[in-house]
């Protein structure tokens, strides 16, 4: 990979929390992203992982500004070197800027798939089009979201993602639904759009997937992400990694060692000071209680300060 | 299709036999029946000889099994009876009361729709903020306030003070219409202001909304197009509800303002024990709320096509 | 104790087209045999069977040669993918797992489930939390088959190597049967002591062409033997 290649989409610092009532009527904030920063060059394709419901794609909502009227977010989000406010992201979104929600229920009920993924800047010509690239037949267009299988719902949405020429790419969980092959096909897909000059972040729990096509790979533990590094060190094992978690990650495959590392993720009502992994880490001392920042590392980024 | 509307139509037979069955049982154990309330009525004292007679006359001396079936034979043969109170045939009488309590059922609801979806959208895109507060405690004070109450604060205020409508009655043609409408209309408006509310709320909660954020659609377009048609599917439900009750007349405002409709009728012929005409009204309330539903559930038809096109593929 | 499925077929509706033809599949207690396949092949179908949560259109589901409970407690039990829509959204989970029964407090503390959870509505768990209790409301004495679908799917890695190795544990121990229904295929080889797989039809997306398959007749082929006790068998991944 070059160097040098501008960066699309930058998060800095970003925290996430919502307003919620918690016993009885006292209202206080849930923090469920804390202090989170990636970025996303063009013609890359990033990879976000980590456990389900722990706020990934709560990170997407966030950068699109997308999240319910009770969440509030701190810190900044750049696109294209400029602050992606909610003008402008409004002003990108479906043009510029596309998102690949989970699931069909992101489509409308009552409306007609074609209408919906043509949109307001497409047009019914490049809608066929892309179904003839993703295998919908010509009829699906007709159809409403509630006929689609799991996986013709997926295509779908790919196709109204990338109706215009997006320069960005998020995508949330787009694989799950999908045989095999097709999981495979949509990566590929996306790899194209990359090396077409795109930039891709891909939100996923499946590693195994993000290993065949993600550029980098962010390790995603209790709302922020612990380290960020070249998808080549994880293939490499758990020597070429940084952070704990991230080795902890590649010994519990199937395919590795299968060994699970006890202990479960903070809640977010209740994390510890300091580093969020200490009470799950050998390494742990009274150093790590104190703030953690993220540090450049071997090529890669970490939020560990044992970490070498 | 043809077979479902068909299906549904024939459910009416059992639930008509069932509810004036029911009904003219329940009238007959009243301990008073329309010749005492007659007697009490006028004020004149009859032998019993009389009314032993005028039970004769009106076919009140005879085992209930037989009244009613008699009565049913009736009306199978297009004959309601007579009134016992005015001696009309029942059927015309009905007949005659009905444009008024349409012509009201319309105007009401007209006036509902037309106050509480522009209001509940509002409330509802404006959540939490000056405007919403503001509509939903006007809609809270309407809720509140009964019916009877609120056409009485009408009459005082656009009648005896301003003198710009007429109390009472139908003379004074469309402009007699307008305090009764008030009077329905603001009460339900202020229920389904809420309703309305509720419903864009939710439906604004959803995925898919988000999603068609996500794919640049404008807000405005969202609403509309996709957030209200999802809604409607609920306000609808509610309001052939309304209709249908409204349909039925609604006694206590027909009352008030002596709009001559089928409220008015009813409540009159319960007073008379005036068999034959709530006979008649019963089942006119059963066929309103069949139809009603039957209408409701061809609408969801229409509007929602997981039920239509859900049923042709299973 | 054996777990039995003869010739099952499978269709919603008369005119639906059908979603498994002639399946069959036994396994023993104490044996976890893997099925494999694409998504859209009839595995969770085939699970729902297993579990008797519905009914095949012909064939039998039999436990050591009886058909399952019509009432009563179920000894095939079933855990599915989103354990966020298997509990009681109203329900704290201290009820939720008390639900069949007061759980053996020895069980929730080697499932990893923290005594203060007890106290919590399911929204404030994550996937894998909730899984846990999924499974300790399953894993009670008289339970002999497990029916596990894709319950790993939606989870990360290291909660999926917690959750097997749970498995595993009660598997030995109480001999229990589990089937395996997964689409990761390095997931399977670890855990399974069997793996079989759906044979791959002609699946394509129109129900002209899944119509024709259900004429060909589909059974499991058991494509290998992977022995407890043999290479990286997981009989020694147990606790």
């Amino acid at each position: 990979m070059k160097k040098k290649n501008e960066k699309i989409l930058e998060i800095e610092e970003l925290t996430v929390s919502f307003g919620m009532y918690r016993k009885g009527f006292q209202k206080s904030d849930l923090e469920v992203i804390h202090s989170l920063s990636l970025d996303v060059e063009e013609g890359e394709i990033l990879a976000v992982v980590g456990s389900s419901g722990s706020g990934k794609s709560i990170l997407a909502g966030a950068a699109l500004h997308l999240l319910p009227g009770n969440a509030r977010t701190g810190g900044q989000i750049r696109y294209r070197g400029k602050p992606l406010d909610d003008r402008a992201c409004k002003r990108c979104l479906g043009r510029e800027i596309a998102f690949i929600p989970q699931s069909v229920d992101y489509l409308d009920p009552l409306m007609r798939v074609g209408k919906q993924v043509s949109g307001v800047y497409g047009t019914k010509e490049r809608q066929r089009e892309l179904f003839r690239q993703y295998q919908l037949p010509e009829e699906t267009e007709r159809k409403y979201p509630f006929q689609l299988s799991g996986g013709m719902a997926r295509r779908v949405l790919i196709s109204g993602a990338v109706m215009g020429d997006p320069k960005l790419i998020i995508a949330d969980e787009p694989t799950p639904g999908l045989n095999v092959e097709m999981a495979m096909e949509t990566l590929n897909h996306f790899r194209k759009l990359a090396d077409g000059g795109a930039a891709v972040l891909l939100i996923t729990h499946d590693i195994d997937l993000a290993f065949h096509v993600a550029d980098r790979i962010a390790v995603f533990y209790a709302g922020t992400v612990v380290e960020t590094a070249p998808t080549e060190d994880f293939r490499k094992g758990r020597e070429a990694l940084r952070h704990p978690y991230s080795k902890a990650f590649i010994d519990a495959l199937p395919q590795n060692g299968f060994r699970p590392l006890p202990g479960t993720q903070p809640y977010a009502g209740e994390l510890p000071k300091g580093c969020l992994f200490a009470d799950r880490c050998a390494q742990r001392g009274q150093e790590c209680e104190g703030q953690i920042p993220m540090r450049e590392l071997r090529g890669g980024k970490v939020r560990c300060i044992h970490a070498t | 299709m043809r077979n479902y509307i068909l299906h549904r139509l024939l459910q009416l037979i059992p639930i008509l036999l069932g509810i004036t069955l029911l009904s003219f049982v329940l009238m007959h154990t009243a301990s008073a029946d329309a010749i005492d309330v007659m007697e009490s009525n006028t004020g004149t004292v009859m032998s019993e000889e009389e009314k032993a007679q005028l039970r004769k006359e009106l076919g009140l001396d005879r085992p209930l099994p037989e009244q009613y079936v008699s009565w049913l034979a009736g009306v199978l043969t297009g004959d309601m009876g007579e009134s016992f109170v005015s001696g009309k045939p029942v059927f015309e009488t009905f007949v005659s009361k009905l444009p008024a309590t349409i012509c009201l059922t319309v105007t009401s609801l007209l006036l509902t729709v037309l106050v509480s979806i522009p209001l509940g959208i509002l409330s509802a895109v404006r959540q939490n903020r000056v405007t919403d507060y503001v509509i939903r405690f006007f809609s809270f004070i309407g809720n509140s306030l009964p019916n009877f109450f609120v056409s009485l604060l009408l009459i005082y205020f656009f009648s005896l003070k301003l003198g710009l409508l007429p109390v009472m009655g139908s003379a004074g043609g469309w402009r007699s219409i307008i305090l009764p409408t008030m009077t329905l209309g603001l009460a339900m408006a202020s229920k389904y202001t809420r309703q309305v509310r509720a419903a864009v709320l939710e439906e604004l909660g959803k995925d898919y909304v988000v999603g068609a954020r996500a794919r640049g659609v404008r807000e405005s377009r969202i609403l509309f197009f996709s957030v209200l048609k999802a809604s409607m599917l609920t306000i609808v439900t509610l309001l052939a509800m309304s209709a249908g009750s409204l349909l039925g007349g609604t006694a206590i405002v027909e009352s008030i303002f002596m709009w001559d409709g089928v409220g008015k009728m009813a409540v009159d012929a319960i007073e008379m024990r005036d068999f034959p005409v709530i006979q008649a009204y019963v089942i006119w309330m059963a066929v309103i709320y069949v139809a009603v539903n039957l209408a409701t559930d061809l609408l969801y038809h229409y509007l929602d096509p997981r039920i239509r096109l859900g049923q042709e593929e299973r | 104790m054996q777990l039995k499925a003869e010739h099952l077929d499978f269709r919603y509706g008369e005119k639906t087209p059908w979603i498994l033809k002639d399946v069959s599949l036994q396994t023993e207690s104490g044996e976890r045999v893997g099925i494999v396949g694409p998504s859209g092949y009839g595995k969770s179908t085939l699970s729902k069977l297993l579990a008797g949560y519905v009914r095949p259109s012909a064939g039998r589901v039999l436990l050591d040669g009886e058909p399952l409970p019509e009432k009563g407690y179920c000894p095939v039990q079933m855990i599915y993918q989103h354990p966020e829509l298997a509990v009681n959204p109203r329900w704290k989970l201290g009820k939720i797992v008390k639900e069949a029964g007061d759980p053996d407090p020895a069980l929730l503390e080697r499932m990893g489930i923290e005594p203060q959870w007890l106290s919590r509505w399911p929204s404030e768990l994550s996937g894998g939390e909730l899984q846990r209790f999924c499974i300790a409301r399953v894993l009670n004495p008289r339970i002999r088959f497990l029916i596990c679908d894709e319950i790993t799917t939606m989870l990360d890695v290291i909660t999926q190597a917690q959750i097997w190795e749970l498995l595993l544990e009660a598997s030995e121990k109480q001999k229990l049967g589990i089937v395996v229904i997964t689409h990761n295929m390095a997931l399977a080889e670890r855990v399974c002591t069997r793996i079989v797989e759906l044979p791959a039809i002609n699946h394509a997306e129109t129900k002209e062409n899944r119509q024709t398959d259900i004429t060909k007749s589909r059974s499991f082929i058991t494509k290998r033997n992977v022995s407890a006790t043999e290479g990286e068998g997981c009989a020694d991944r147990a606790v």
